[in-house]
């Protein structure tokens, strides 16, 4: 699968989404949250990326962050090129426009993002018309149709006449997808999109999303905490801990020879498929997530992290990138954050 | 092994109610006719997509609302209980024997009781209650039998995280000293690192209070690795049920095979897909004859008109369909 990418993507290499050094604090008041703590992450054309993390690792708030979509009171640093132009700078009517016309976000659960009492035509007319308000509504039928048919929803003329509530979970993400194809997206931002579904409708969005990549060329930010769901779609993966990127590589190299302690952890405390308690005990990580409102210093991990030594707690340990290492590991080969010599490869 | 918990063609028919979007009530038929015998020390699975009636099963089996028709029996010592909302004071005794742990520890326990509350008040209205005295004892050691400390009985659930509340539920549940325990998607609202622990604790305190446990979950993996037999229902009926490392490994009903074949494995070959296009099972206009109708790959002619019965098609693997086997 890679290889067949590779042919296509040496004409349009460009990278789409480009994050450096971002970091997101809340004022809360048991002081600052620290939410996102330096994540440098790029997408290019065609790819998808996963970000994996259990609640409160920061995964999300990156996203929103990226896209410009956090409130006034979000403290963010570092730098966000999205389609090559600093977003960062751009005055808010600008980033509107920019994001209006290159990027697209699909959510969790896809009845709360409906208004119950908009019929599925209507919502359609209502995108539609953002972008272009001259448009007549035979026109935005006959696109809604064509988006509709896009995401394979059957008799699409018909449904449109009807409202939310008379479409299943599965149904209503699909239109959720054709909603945020109405701007022509080459970036499609999708946080947690199964997550309310049953694993059957599950694998229908994520094989819909997986079409919809190589059909269209969009690049993808898959968000998720479910690593094995992650690893069947995304070409590469990010795992967040507390703020912070713990590793970041191929996502077949992530899954089967993680280098953070983290994903190891991680991996293990899933049981694998056909394995049973009465032969082997899961190996779990004991303590829970860090409080973002305390600082301390150190991998944020090394509280419950097995290989634990005492300079852990010192400083947060650098993201080490392979080309750091070795000449010709080339910047797409992975990169982990952990001082401990034994972990190195 | 002897059974603990017999359900025989269990049925639940809801009504909806007419009202302002409504001009006639419907039906619901939520369970149609399920037959389970659940053994003493086992951990039965039951699996299936949202609506296939997992927990309608599991409720009504503790009559958190009375079952349309059919029978549940409960066996203990050398007697045969039926339960039905009928006889209060058996249910009562019932009801401390089998307990319900529910998905959502947060909205589960009142926000505004301390713990030591929260665990003892069950039981304080039980028909065998120790006396206030005994009951703080009682909940000091279920406490530290889930692994949390003696003092935490003064806190709050505010004060506690996602995984220490789910300690909390199962502590709540096993005060009355039960005899099996329905897990009701116990930790699916908690994140990876945190499952795990309290998928140990589960097996741990299996052993030390010797429970039979019905556990229900929409992650197949962990119902695989949970269980020691599998249901599988789907529109309110059971489709199949296996030992689980058969079940694993050679699924037989096409319902089962299309959900295993879903499943995300970390092996990261993308699910199989297709076949799973047709209508869902619709609650209410449930079809005459088999319930996955509609989105069956085998279906035929006599799916649409005869409901296949369960058939046991190798020892101890039952089969409802009527081109398996």
């Amino acid at each position: 699968m890679a290889d067949e990418r590779e042919g296509t993507t040496t004409a349009v290499s460009e990278t789409v989404l480009d994050v450096r050094g971002l970091t997101v604090s809340f004022p809360t008041g048991g002081g600052m949250l620290r939410a996102v703590r330096g994540v440098d992450f790029a997408l290019r054309r065609g790819e998808c990326l996963g970000i994996v993390g259990e609640s409160g690792s920061g995964k999300s708030v990156s996203a929103l962050a990226a896209l410009g979509l956090l409130g006034r009171d979000a403290h963010i640093d570092g730098s966000v090129f999205l389609d090559g132009r600093d977003a960062r700078s751009l005055a808010p009517a600008q980033l509107r426009a920019l994001r209006g016309t290159f990027a697209s976000m699909i959510f969790q659960e896809p009845s709360r993002s409906f208004d119950p009492i908009y019929s599925i035509g209507r919502t359609f007319q209502e995108t539609l018309r953002v972008k272009d308000p001259t448009l007549s509504r035979a026109e935005c039928q006959a696109t809604a149709v064509r988006l509709l048919s896009e995401v394979h929803i059957p008799r699409a003329e018909e449904r449109l006449k009807n409202f939310p509530h008379q479409f299943s979970g599965g149904m209503l993400q699909r239109i959720m997808i054709a909603l945020a194809l109405a701007n022509d997206p080459d970036l499609l931002i999708a946080d947690e999109p199964t997550t309310a579904l049953d694993v059957t409708i599950q694998a229908e969005i994520v094989g819909l999303l997986d079409e919809l990549r190589s059909r269209r060329g969009l690049s993808l930010l898959f968000i998720s905490h479910n690593l094995a769901l992650v690893g069947q779609i995304a070409d590469r993966i990010l795992v967040m801990y507390a703020g912070l990127v713990l590793e970041e590589g191929p996502a077949g190299i992530v899954l089967s020879q993680p280098r953070s302690p983290y994903t190891r952890a991680l991996l293990d405390a899933l049981p694998s498929w056909g394995s049973h308690y009465g032969k082997e005990r899961l190996r779990t990580i004991s303590g829970s997530v860090p409080d973002p409102t305390r600082h301390e210093p150190g991998c944020p991990f090394a509280p419950r992290c097995p290989l634990v030594a005492e300079r852990c707690s010192a400083a947060i340990p650098p993201l080490v990138r392979d080309e750091d290492q070795a000449a010709g590991a080339g910047p797409r080969a992975g990169a982990y954050r952990c001082i401990l010599p034994g972990v190195k490869t | 092994m002897s059974d603990i918990i017999r359900v025989s063609d269990l049925a639940k028919v809801y009504k909806l109610e007419a009202g302002i979007f409504a001009s006639a009530s419907r039906w619901v038929w939520a369970l149609n006719g399920v037959s389970i015998a659940i053994r003493h020390g086992e951990t039965y699975g039951l699996v299936g997509e949202s609506g296939s009636g997992k927990t309608t099963l599991a409720k009504a089996l503790v009559q958190l609302f009375p079952h349309t028709s059919g029978r549940i029996e409960y066996f203990t010592g050398n007697e045969r209980w039926e339960i039905t909302q009928s006889d209060p004071r058996l249910l009562r005794r019932f009801r401390s024997d089998v307990k319900y742990v529910f998905q959502d520890p947060s909205s589960s326990l009142d926000p505004r009781m301390e713990v030591r509350r929260i665990l003892t008040t069950g039981l304080r209205y039980a028909e065998r209650s120790p006396g206030s005295a005994r009951l703080v004892e009682r909940a000091r050691d279920v406490l530290v039998a889930v692994g949390l400390r003696e003092d935490d009985l003064e806190r709050r659930p505010s004060e506690f995280s996602g995984g220490q509340r789910q300690r909390i539920s199962l502590a709540r549940a096993l005060i009355s000293d039960p005899r099996v325990l329905i897990c009701d998607e116990v930790v699916s609202a908690l994140d990876v690192s945190i499952q795990g622990q309290i998928l140990n604790l589960l097996i741990e305190l299996k052993q030390k209070f010797s429970l039979t446990i019905i556990f229900i979950a929409h992650d197949l993996t962990v119902v695989s690795y949970m269980s020691d037999r599998i249901g599988v229902l789907y529109g309110g009926s059971l489709m199949e049920e296996a030992p689980t490392a058969e079940l694993v490994r050679s699924p037989l009903h096409p319902y089962t095979q299309l959900l295993y074949g879903a499943m995300p494995r970390l092996d990261g070959k993308l699910p199989e897909r297709g076949s799973t296009g047709g209508a869902p099972y619709n609650p209410t206009r449930p079809p005459v004859g088999c319930p996955f109708v509609g989105r069956c790959p085998l279906e035929q002619e006599k799916c649409r008109t005869v409901k296949p019965e369960l058939r046991e098609v190798r020892p101890g693997h039952r089969v409802a369909c009527h081109f398996v086997g």
